[in-house]
């Protein structure tokens, strides 16, 4: 298999996109009407997916229209190889291939614990260790392997990380074993560095930045339980400073970076139309802007 | 495997508060038997108690799900103890931290739960431990057919040996239930569609109460054939000749050896052979290797 620094130079520049996941139109932003209504703001919609829902009409629409997509795992326990069926890698890689998603993409971690199973439902982060790092990078391989497609493991968020890594570190350890891109999500990133009483940006100047191949922003919430302060993931249309923060530091250093997703698919277009704005701006579709911009 | 260990400590601590107070109270006893290291103790104390009550809908989401599958039960067990904390206790419950443990079915879990409630006489109701049972079931041929994937009938070779291995088919079980259980089962329905017209009426003096439930019948049986339906899975009626018969094939079983004991199944030779044939021909049955 080639190496990553060649096999990156074949993944196509998405741009600005939407994140968006089953029957999602009917109650929060319909990625159809965004493009048509706001083309220059959307490039691409990143379906979160799972084989016991499937594909919806809305990302059928728009594959069909010749329109990129991303597919976003909702249903696979990267921590734990055993989850890894033949069954999951065949239907997913399907699903994928029926909208001709340019990668694979989720949370690494677990989606549920134990069988997948109803009930079973629960994104967890991963055991912050080594060993653990190494289980996912096999699970990534292997998916890599079955599927053909690039994939990508996002940092996932929590109120409760149990390990000795920082999350950057587990991260990092997972591209090189796996020799992966990574998806970095820095409402998540600002989560975590808040659980650990750290900077926002702490760990960053150690962490391969050129293996970021797409980042998240989400909206989130500082909230408080009996004098225990910790962020809400409930990507609102506002995204935290600290998210800002990030996000602003890793772009111009990461140079293989291919597409960023605004999570704001639970909100009215209008609310979310300058952060949007704000996105293209600083990531441009066209790489000539983007070059100019940096 | 330690991370995996120390997961299934996170999700029995995610759902279980009085756990968590043991863990952090005698970590030695809550946790003896684990296989953890004293750093990844260290670790997993470290994190602050308050943190693992932040969803407090979790476990409400949970058993809604729970209770999706075991609709009648749940209802029958609310409408008795007029407490959610009887059905919550499920997360504190031996059979919830076995089945995260051993990475196991929670439905299944659930039923044990819910079949120790009647043992012990947590719940009351008659009618209760056969719904129980009956919803199991239900729940059991989804997993079955979900793991296994359902059985394409195709032509059956024209002779048959007797040699020849047959199971229920994955999706197919049956079960001998009190005579009254469907009815009791229809009045729940009819109860929740009424509340479902208006569910804050269950806050209302006045609103609809489960009452007058059908009574149960302990000397009469009805004896079902649970089967992949169009919608879900659906139940048949069966004489107690092709229950026994059938009852016989949960397991992969030869002809031969049903064939040979016609007296314990209460049926003789011919009527086995026609429930064999029947429910081969309707793809219930397959043939095992």
């Amino acid at each position: 298999m080639t190496k990553f620094a060649e096999r990156i130079k074949a993944l196509p520049r998405l741009g600005v996109g939407l994140s968006g996941e089953f029957n999602i139109a009917a109650k929060g932003i319909d990625a159809g009407w965004m493009k048509a209504n706001h083309a220059e703001l959307i490039h691409f919609y990143e379906y979160g997916g799972d084989l016991e829902r499937g594909l919806d009409d809305t990302v059928r629409r728009w594959a069909a229209a010749g329109l990129p997509t991303t597919y976003h795992f909702l249903d696979i326990n990267l921590e734990e190889k055993q989850d890894l069926d033949t069954h999951w890698l065949t239907q997913t890689k399907a699903l994928a291939e029926e909208i001709n998603a340019a990668w694979l993409c989720g949370d690494a971690g677990r989606w549920h614990f134990g069988l997948r199973e109803r009930g079973h439902g629960m994104l967890m982060p991963p055991i912050l260790c080594r060993e653990s790092a190494l289980e996912t990078a096999e699970s990534i391989q292997c998916i890599e392997a079955e599927t053909g497609l690039a994939c990508v493991p996002e940092n996932p968020p929590s109120v409760i990380y149990v390990g000795e890594l920082h999350m950057l570190d587990y991260f990092a350890l997972v591209a090189d074993r796996a020799d992966c891109g990574v998806l970095l999500d820095c409402a998540h990133l600002a989560i975590f560095q808040q659980t650990r009483g750290l900077s926002p940006l702490a760990g960053l100047d150690a962490f391969p930045l050129e293996r970021v191949v797409e980042m998240h922003v989400a909206g989130g919430s500082y909230a408080d339980l009996d004098g225990f302060a910790y962020i809400e993931d409930n990507h609102s249309p506002e995204p935290l400073a600290e998210t800002w923060e990030i996000l602003e530091y890793v772009l111009p250093r990461a140079t293989n970076l291919k597409a960023i997703v605004f999570e704001c698919e639970r909100n009215t277009p209008e609310e979310c139309l300058d952060v949007f704005a704000r996105l293209n701006s600083l990531f441009p579709l066209n790489k000539m802007e983007d070059a100019a911009a940096r | 495997m330690s991370h995996h260990t120390l997961q299934k400590l996170v999700v029995r601590m995610l759902f279980d508060e009085a756990f968590v107070e043991e863990v952090y109270a005698e970590p030695s006893r809550a946790l003896a038997g684990l296989e953890l290291t004293d750093a990844e103790r260290g670790q997993l104390l470290a994190v602050d108690r308050r943190a693992w009550r932040h969803d407090p809908l979790r476990r409400k989401r949970t058993l809604q799900t729970l209770a999706e599958e075991f609709k009648i039960s749940t209802t029958i067990i609310l409408a008795e103890t007029r407490s959610l904390a009887s059905l919550e206790r499920f997360f504190s419950s031996a059979f919830f931290h076995r089945s995260i443990q051993e990475r196991a079915s929670m439905g299944r879990a659930f039923s044990e739960f819910l079949l120790e409630g009647c043992r012990n006489g947590a719940w009351r109701a008659p009618q209760i431990a056969d719904i129980v049972r009956l919803e199991a079931a239900i729940a059991g041929c989804r997993r079955r057919l979900a793991s296994e994937g359902a059985y394409e009938p195709g032509e059956l070779p024209s002779t048959i040996s007797d040699r020849a291995r047959v199971r229920l088919a994955p999706g197919y079980d049956v079960g001998s239930f009190q005579a009254n259980v469907i009815e009791a089962i229809q009045h729940v329905e009819r109860f929740l569609f009424e509340l479902s017209l208006m569910p804050a009426m269950a806050l209302c003096d006045d609103a609809p109460k489960l009452t007058g439930l059908p009574e149960v019948e302990p000397s009469k049986k009805v004896y079902l054939l649970f089967g992949p339906g169009a919608s879900g899975i659906s139940m048949t009626n069966l004489d107690k000749a092709a229950y026994l018969t059938l009852y016989e094939t949960r397991r992969a079983v030869e002809i031969k050896s049903l064939l040979s004991k016609p007296g314990a199944i209460r049926a003789n030779t011919k009527q086995i052979e026609a429930v064999l044939s029947e429910w081969l021909d309707a793809g219930a049955l397959m043939l095992s290797a």
